[in-house]
């Protein structure tokens, strides 16, 4: 009857065991929700990368903008963040030109239209969105920088290549 | 002196006085009046599991039964089937679902402990198969963004998915005692591998009944089960057990 007895204890050590679950974790190197990575070209020699100078990305809807690091992988492409959810959205980001000079700054509007999809990651980082690009124009204010867009990619997945082309 | 001593030494007494005479003249041979009769018995075992209807009343989250059985086969085998039901949600970091379904399993277990007369215990391994069928109701959601800018968005779409099945196999260690008369107490660890599993499109099963949790990183799962039984004996079979 001792065998039993400590064979219970084991029961009971073991049960505590059961409860004990590894906990996932969602590391920062999983890719989540990607951003639109736009590239800045030349209007007139429309191969060559231009660099912006001075830009700044401000986002109207939220009455706010990117901190002057946030978003840019190089001097001639910016990767910026899209409002997340599920379906249709259209959203309207302003690109700045100079935007520490007061003579030079110079805004322009763009109106960009997209779908956003949910795509299953894991059990620890849940979901990501992924985008469609639909529509991007920019607002005529008669002394536009940006004299052109260009929908390279229009499906965004992952931020290795340029969804859109900005020529100025 | 306990029962079992008891039966040794009266065992014991009565062997020695009645083949004294007998064993000068007929050495070699095995006494009739030696042999004790074991008869085991043959029956089936139908039971509840006692951590379910715990974990039901004291989590929110679960509700589930399951119901045990087992039916002897050999002096050592025995055919065993477990039957049950898991309701549980699951309210992870970053969604939230609720998977609903029944499970069976069948399989085997072999008795590798020797018991003493009079006694019906059992340490075991087994094998088991278990499917299962179930649905998996996405009830929310969030969105995970690369950049702290807009912050999490949740969803609750609250979409259900039916017919979803899995199998697994299972190895179970474990061991049955007789508690009180004809009523049987018993534990067991079981270790699980899936065989199949159909995942939802676009998400994925993180509980299966019958399976329990599923890993991100591995098909292995992990059960513990403890469960009360009564017996109910059908027949009984002798067993020749000769004694010098």
């Amino acid at each position: 009857m001792r065998l039993f007895r400590y064979l219970i204890f084991v029961g009971l050590f073991l049960c505590l065991l059961g409860a004990c679950e590894r906990d996932d974790l969602c590391s920062a190197g999983i890719p989540k929700t990607p951003n639109l990575v736009l590239r800045f070209l030349d209007a007139n020699i429309t191969n060559d990368f231009k660099t912006v100078p001075g830009l700044r990305v401000v986002y109207p809807e939220v009455n706010d903008s990117l901190p002057a690091n946030g978003g840019t992988f190089a001097n001639d492409s910016i990767g910026i963040p899209l409002p997340t959810g599920l379906g249709e959205f259209t959203t309207t980001i302003v690109m700045v030109k100079d935007a520490a000079n007061a003579n030079l700054r110079n805004p322009d509007t763009i109106d960009i239209r997209y779908l956003a999809q949910e795509v299953f990651i894991s059990k620890a980082c849940g979901f990501k969105n992924e985008f469609i690009l639909q529509q991007i124009t920019v607002r005529n204010d008669n002394d536009n920088w940006i004299r052109n867009l260009l929908i390279t990619n229009d499906t965004i997945q992952n931020e290795f290549q340029a969804a859109v082309r900005i020529f100025h | 002196m306990n029962f079992k001593q008891r039966c040794v030494f009266f065992i014991s007494l009565s062997g020695f006085f009645l083949t004294t005479p007998f064993a000068l003249a007929q050495q070699g041979k095995v006494n009739p009046y030696d042999t004790i009769t074991i008869r085991d018995r043959y029956g089936l075992r139908l039971g509840v599991d006692l951590f379910k209807p715990a974990r039901t009343f004291l989590e929110d989250d679960f509700t589930g039964f399951e119901i045990v059985a087992d039916y002897r086969l050999t002096k050592k085998h025995w055919l065993a089937v477990e039957l049950g039901y898991d309701d549980r949600t699951k309210n992870e970091d970053n969604s939230n679902s609720t998977i609903e379904g029944s499970y069976v399993k069948a399989g085997f277990d072999y008795n590798m402990h020797n018991n003493w007369l009079g006694m019906e215990n059992m340490i075991y391994v087994g094998l088991r198969v278990g499917v299962s069928s179930f649905s998996n109701t996405l009830n929310s959601f969030n969105i995970q963004s690369n950049n702290p800018f807009f912050g999490e968005v949740t969803v609750e779409p609250g979409t259900k998915f039916d017919n979803l099945s899995a199998a697994w196999g299972e190895a179970l260690f474990g061991i049955r005692f007789e508690a009180l008369p004809n009523v049987y107490v018993n534990m067991n660890i079981q270790f699980k591998g899936l065989l199949n599993n159909t995942d939802p499109p676009n998400f994925k099963n993180f509980h299966i009944p019958g399976f329990n949790e599923v890993n991100d990183f591995g098909d292995f799962g992990f059960g513990f089960s403890y469960s009360v039984s009564y017996f109910i004996p059908f027949y009984e079979r002798t067993r020749e057990k000769a004694k010098k």
